[in-house]
C-alpha cells in the first residue's frame, strides 16, 4: 500500500560546499541519499513531494560537516500481508515464480501456484502452464498475486505470495 | 527464531529467511523457504518450527542458494527432472569457463586487439577491464552440444563476472538460462563438488562434467579433462580457487622457459618451426571444412613470416582503450569495418571440436545403454538408468585399448612406477603398462609402445631394435589424453636432442599444463635426493628393475648399432661378458639376486653407484624446480633485492645439501608471503 507520509532525515554535508548553491547541495543530496532506500517500519521510499523544513547546520566539531535535520514528505511503498498486488516475473524455475512488485521481490512457491499449471522446462524460457496451454505464465508476465508473508529487515522487506485465490494470475 | 516469519496460511506454510546482497544488476533477493506441507496444525509451536526450518536444506537454484527446499521436496523435484531430461534425451552438462571455453585476462597487451576479444567492466565506469577471448568454435560447440545436453555453468568466477560471460557466450539466454553457479554461491572455496547434491538431489547419474582442472572436481570419473586454453600470454586462470599455488607453478614454468630461452642454441627457432608444422599437420579428420582450410593456411606459414608476424606484433601501438566498444556486436562491427587491426594473432586450437566428439561419444552410449535396458523392463517399472560415473571411464578405456605400454625416463626413481601419474593415465586410457618391454608373446601383452623421454635410456635401446615398437615422446600420451582418440605417433617420434625430463632442455612451446604433466612427479618429489638416501628399499626397487633391463641390454650390445650410442652408461656395458648367459625374465621377477653369479653381483652392484650417481643428476633437477619455487618470492621482493637473493641461491646450489635448506628456508618464507597477502586481500 502507498502512503503519503512526513519523515525526517538527517544530512552530513562537507564543507566543501558551504557556499552560495548550499540549500540546493543539500535538497539533492536528500534525494539521493532517501530515494529507493527501504525501512523497516516504513516501507520503500519511493519519491519525495516536498521538503517541509530545513533545520539550521549545524557544524560538527571534530569534523567540520554541517548536519542539516530535514522534515519531508514522501511517498512510501509498504506492503502487507493479505495485500493484492501486481508484479513481474523475473525468473522462472521448478521450485517457483520469482516476482518483482517495484523495489519488492516476491517469491510465489510452486505450492502456491494452481495445481492444473504446470512446470515445463522444455520450453525456452522455461514456464508455467496449463495443459491446454490456455496459461502459460513466464519471465516478463505481469501477474496478480497475495501476500501471504513477510520477512520486514531493518532496511530491506521481503515478501511470499501465492496464486491461490480469486482473480489471482496472469492479468 | 528471530530472523524467520512465520505466516499459517491455510494450505502452506512457507517461511522466509532472507539474506540479500544489494547488486546494481542482478537484483537476486533470496528467499529461504519451507516447502512443506505435513503437519500443518503442529507448526504453531516454536519447536516443529525449528524442525521444519531444519528440514530446509538442498537449495536447488544455481543462481539463489539461499533458496532451500526440503530433501523430500527436492527428491521428488530432482526425479521430474530427470524424467524430463530422459523424455528429451538429453544429459546434463557442467560447463567450466576460465580455461575452458575461454580466456580472461585484466591485464592490457597487444593481444587485446585481436579479433574476437571483448572488453568488459564488471563493476560501473571506473573499474577495471577485463578482456575475455573466446575459445575457437565456441559458438558451434555450444549449439551442437546444447541438442545433446542441458548446459549448466560452473565456474569459480564472481557471480557478475559469470553472468556477464554468459551474456557473452549466450546472448539469448537459450542456452544456459538462469543454470549458473558462480563462487558467489559455491559451498566450497576449494571444489565444486560441494554443490552437486543440492543441484541434483536424485544422484548425479546423468552428470558429464568438462573443466580444464581435475582437482576442482576431486578427480570425478564423470569428468571429461579438457586441454586448458590460454589466448593470452603471461595469464593463467583468472578465477582459480587456490591461486598461490597456481601462481607457484606458473611462475615455475615460466623461468623454465626462460632457462630455455637463454640457454638455447640460436638454431632452435628453426626446430620450433618445424614442430609448429608438425602440430598442424596432425589435424585429424574433422567434418568441418573450413578447419582443414585454416589449417593449410597456416602449415604454408614459413619462418620468415612467423618473424615478421612476431616483429609486427611488437610493433604495434597499443590502440587508444577509448575504442574498445562494451559490447560484443558493436565491436565485431566495428573490426570489420575498420579494420585497421592488422596483428591477427593465429589462434590454432581446435580442441573444442575434439570435446564436441567425445561428448557426443558419451552421449550416443549413455542411451545406447538406456534404450537397452528400457526394451527389456516392463512397462512402469523403475528403471535403473545408467550412470555416468561408470560409463565414462569404460568409454575413456577404449581410447587406448590394445595398446601396450612401457615408460622410460619418465618416472623418477624416488616414485613407484604403478603409482606416478603417467602410469595412472595410460591405464585410464585403457593401456597396459608394463615395467619392462615384452618382445614376444601374445599380441595381448606385446610391447607396442615406448613412450620415452629420450634416447639414451636402455629401453630405448632396446625397442628401436624390434620391429612394431613405436617410440613416441610423453606429448603422445598427452595428447591422447586430452583428445580421447590414439593420435598418430609418427607426428610424436622422439628425435635426437630431446630430453622431456630435463627442465632446462624442455622446449620452449610447451605450455604450462604440458610441464606440468611432465614435471608432476618431480614436483610432487621436490626433496627427494635426501629422503634416497634414507630408503634402502628403494635401492632394492632399483636393482631389480636393473636387472630385467641388464637381460634386454646384452641382446642390444650384440648388434653393431650400439657404437653409435652415447650413453655412458652403455659404453660401460660394453666389458660385460657376453658369454655368460643370462636368466628368462620370470626368473630375475621371481629373485632378482639369486639368479646371478658373483661376478655379475659385482659388477650390478658398480652399475647401482652408476645408477645412484645419475640420480643426483636428477635431484638437481628436482631442485632446479625448488628454485623455481624461490623466483616467486623474488616476485614480490623489488629488484636489488631480487638480484641479491638470485646470487645468494647460485651460491647455494652448488651444493645439494645447501640448497635443500635453502628451499626449507623458502618454505618458511612462502608461508609468511601468504598470510601478508591474505591480510592484504581481508582489509
Amino acid at each position: 500500500m502507498f502512503y503519503h507520509i512526513s519523515l525526517e532525515h538527517e544530512i552530513e554535508l562537507h564543507p566543501r560546499y558551504f557556499g552560495p548553491q548550499l540549500l540546493e547541495t543539500v535538497k539533492r543530496k536528500l534525494f539521493t541519499e532517501v530515494e529507493g532506500t527501504c525501512t523497516g517500519e516504513y516501507g520503500f521510499v519511493v519519491a519525495v513531494t516536498t521538503i517541509d523544513h530545513i533545520g539550521n547546520g549545524l557544524i560538527q566539531y571534530n569534523t567540520g560537516f554541517a548536519v542539516y535535520k530535514i522534515k519531508y514528505r514522501a511517498i512510501v511503498f509498504r506492503p502487507f500481508k493479505g495485500e493484492v498486488l501486481d508484479g513481474v516475473v523475473t525468473q522462472v524455475n521448478k521450485v517457483g515464480i520469482f516476482t518483482e512488485i517495484g523495489p519488492l521481490s516476491c517469491f510465489i512457491s510452486r505450492h502456491s501456484i494452481p495445481e492444473d499449471i504446470k512446470f515445463d522446462s522444455t520450453t525456452d524460457p522455461h514456464c508455467y502452464k496449463t495443459v491446454d496451454e490456455a496459461i502459460i505464465i513466464q519471465q516478463e508476465d505481469t501477474l496478480r498475486l497475495k501476500i501471504v508473508g513477510l520477512r520486514i529487515d531493518a532496511t530491506d522487506i521481503f515478501a511470499i505470495g501465492t496464486l491461490m485465490d480469486d482473480y489471482l494470475g496472469l492479468n | 527464531m528471530k530472523d524467520s516469519f512465520f505466516c499459517s496460511d491455510k494450505l502452506i506454510q512457507e517461511t522466509l529467511k532472507i539474506l540479500v546482497q544489494r547488486e546494481p544488476k542482478f537484483q537476486c533477493n533470496t528467499i529461504d523457504i519451507n516447502d512443506t506441507l505435513a503437519n500443518i496444525e503442529k507448526l504453531t509451536s516454536i519447536n516443529h518450527h525449528e524442525e521444519f526450518k531444519n528440514n530446509a536444506s538442498v537449495s536447488m537454484i544455481h543462481s539463489v542458494p539461499e533458496l532451500k527446499v526440503s530433501y523430500a521436496q527436492a527428491q521428488e523435484l530432482g526425479k521430474a527432472d530427470e524424467e524430463k531430461l530422459l523424455e528429451s534425451r538429453k544429459l546434463v552438462l557442467l560447463v567450466d569457463l576460465d580455461q575452458t571455453l575461454i580466456h580472461t585476462t585484466n591485464q592490457p597487451s597487444e593481444q587485446i586487439n585481436c579479433k574476437d576479444v571483448v572488453s568488459f567492466r564488471l563493476y560501473g565506469s571506473n573499474s577495471q577491464l577485463y578482456y575475455t577471448k573466446l575459445r575457437p568454435y565456441t559458438n558451434k560447440f555450444l549449439e551442437e552440444i546444447s541438442k545433446l545436453y542441458e548446459l549448466h555453468i560452473c565456474t569459480f568466477g564472481a557471480r557478475m563476472y559469470a553472468h556477464k560471460i554468459a551474456e557473452i557466450l549466450d546472448p539469448e539466454k537459450k542456452l544456459f538460462s538462469h543454470r549458473i553457479l558462480s563462487r558467489d554461491e559455491c559451498f566450497d572455496p576449494q571444489l565444486k563438488t560441494a554443490n552437486l547434491k543440492a543441484l541434483f538431489p536424485c544422484g548425479d547419474s546423468m552428470v558429464c562434467i568438462i573443466d580444464d582442472r581435475e582437482d576442482v572436481w576431486n578427480y570425478q570419473p564423470n569428468l571429461v579433462s579438457v586441454k586448458p586454453y590460454t589466448f593470452f600470454k603471461n595469464t593463467g586462470d583468472i578465477n582459480s580457487p587456490n591461486k598461490q599455488k597456481d601462481d607457484m607453478l606458473e611462475n615455475a614454468a615460466k623461468v623454465m622457459s626462460e632457462i630455455n630461452v637463454s640457454k638455447k642454441p640460436p638454431d632452435s627457432s628453426e626446430e620450433n618451426i618445424s614442430d609448429k608444422t608438425k602440430d598442424e599437420s596432425e589435424v585429424s579428420k574433422t567434418d568441418d571444412v573450413e578447419v582443414e582450410k585454416v589449417k593449410e593456411a597456416q602449415g604454408a606459414n614459413t619462418k620468415s613470416d612467423l618473424h615478421k608476424d612476431e616483429k609486427k606484433i611488437s610493433d604495434e601501438p597499443v590502440v587508444d582503450k577509448e575504442k574498445i566498444v562494451d559490447k560484443v556486436d558493436s565491436k565485431n562491427e566495428d573490426l570489420k569495418s575498420s579494420e585497421v587491426i592488422p596483428n591477427e594473432i593465429e589462434d590454432d586450437d581446435d580442441y573444442l571440436l575434439y570435446l564436441l566428439e567425445i561428448l557426443k561419444k558419451i552421449h550416443t552410449k549413455f542411451f545406447k545403454e538406456y534404450d537397452e535396458i528400457k526394451k527389456y523392463s516392463v512397462e512402469g517399472e523403475h528403471i535403473q538408468i545408467p550412470h555416468l560415473k561408470k560409463l565414462i571411464p569404460v568409454i575413456r578405456r577404449e581410447v587406448l585399448k590394445g595398446v601396450n605400454i612401457v615408460f622410460t625416463g619418465l618416472v623418477p626413481t624416488r616414485v613407484v612406477p604403478e603409482q606416478s601419474k603417467i602410469w595412472i593415465l595410460a591405464k585410464q586410457l585403457g593401456a597396459n603398462v608394463s615395467r619392462d618391454i615384452i618382445k614376444d608373446g601374445s599380441p595381448l601383452e606385446k610391447t607396442t609402445h615406448v613412450v620415452a623421454s629420450n634416447l639414451n635410456t636402455i629401453k630405448v635401446q632396446a625397442a628401436s631394435k624390434l620391429k612394431n615398437i613405436h617410440i613416441v615422446n610423453p606429448l603422445w600420451l598427452y595428447n591422447c589424453a586430452k583428445r580421447w582418440e590414439k593420435v598418430k605417433e609418427n607426428l610424436y617420434f622422439l628425435t635426437k636432442d630431446d630430453d622431456y625430463k630435463d627442465p632446462k632442455k624442455s622446449k620452449e612451446k610447451l605450455t604450462a599444463d604440458e610441464q606440468l604433466f611432465l614435471y608432476c612427479d618431480l614436483i610432487r618429489f621436490p626433496s627427494f635426493f635426501n629422503e634416497l638416501k634414507s630408503q634402502n628399499i628403494l635401492n632394492f626397487d632399483r636393482n631389480h628393475q636393473y636387472l630385467i633391463n641388464n637381460s634386454s641390454k646384452t641382446k642390444a650390445i650384440e648388434s653393431n648399432d650400439l657404437k653409435a650410442t652415447t650413453s655412458k652408461k652403455i659404453k660401460d656395458d660394453e666389458s660385460f661378458p657376453k658369454n655368460e648367459s643370462l636368466q628368462p625374465h620370470s626368473m630375475v621377477e621371481l629373485s632378482p639376486l639369486s639368479a646371478f653369479s658373483a661376478s655379475e653381483l659385482k659388477m650390478m652392484d658398480q652399475e647401482v653407484d652408476d645408477a645412484c650417481s645419475d640420480e643426483e643428476e636428477s635431484a638437481e633437477s628436482a631442485e632446479e624446480i625448488d628454485d623455481d619455487e624461490e623466483n616467486l618470492i623474488f616476485d614480490y621482493c623489488d629488484e636489488p633485492k631480487k638480484k641479491k637473493l638470485k646470487k645468494d641461491i647460485e651460491s647455494l646450489t652448488s651444493s645439494s645439501e645447501e640448497s635443500n635448506l635453502s628451499f626449507e628456508d623458502s618454505n618458511s618464507n612462502m608461508e609468511e608471503m601468504g598470510a601478508a597477502l591474505e591480510k592484504d586481500f581481508l582489509s
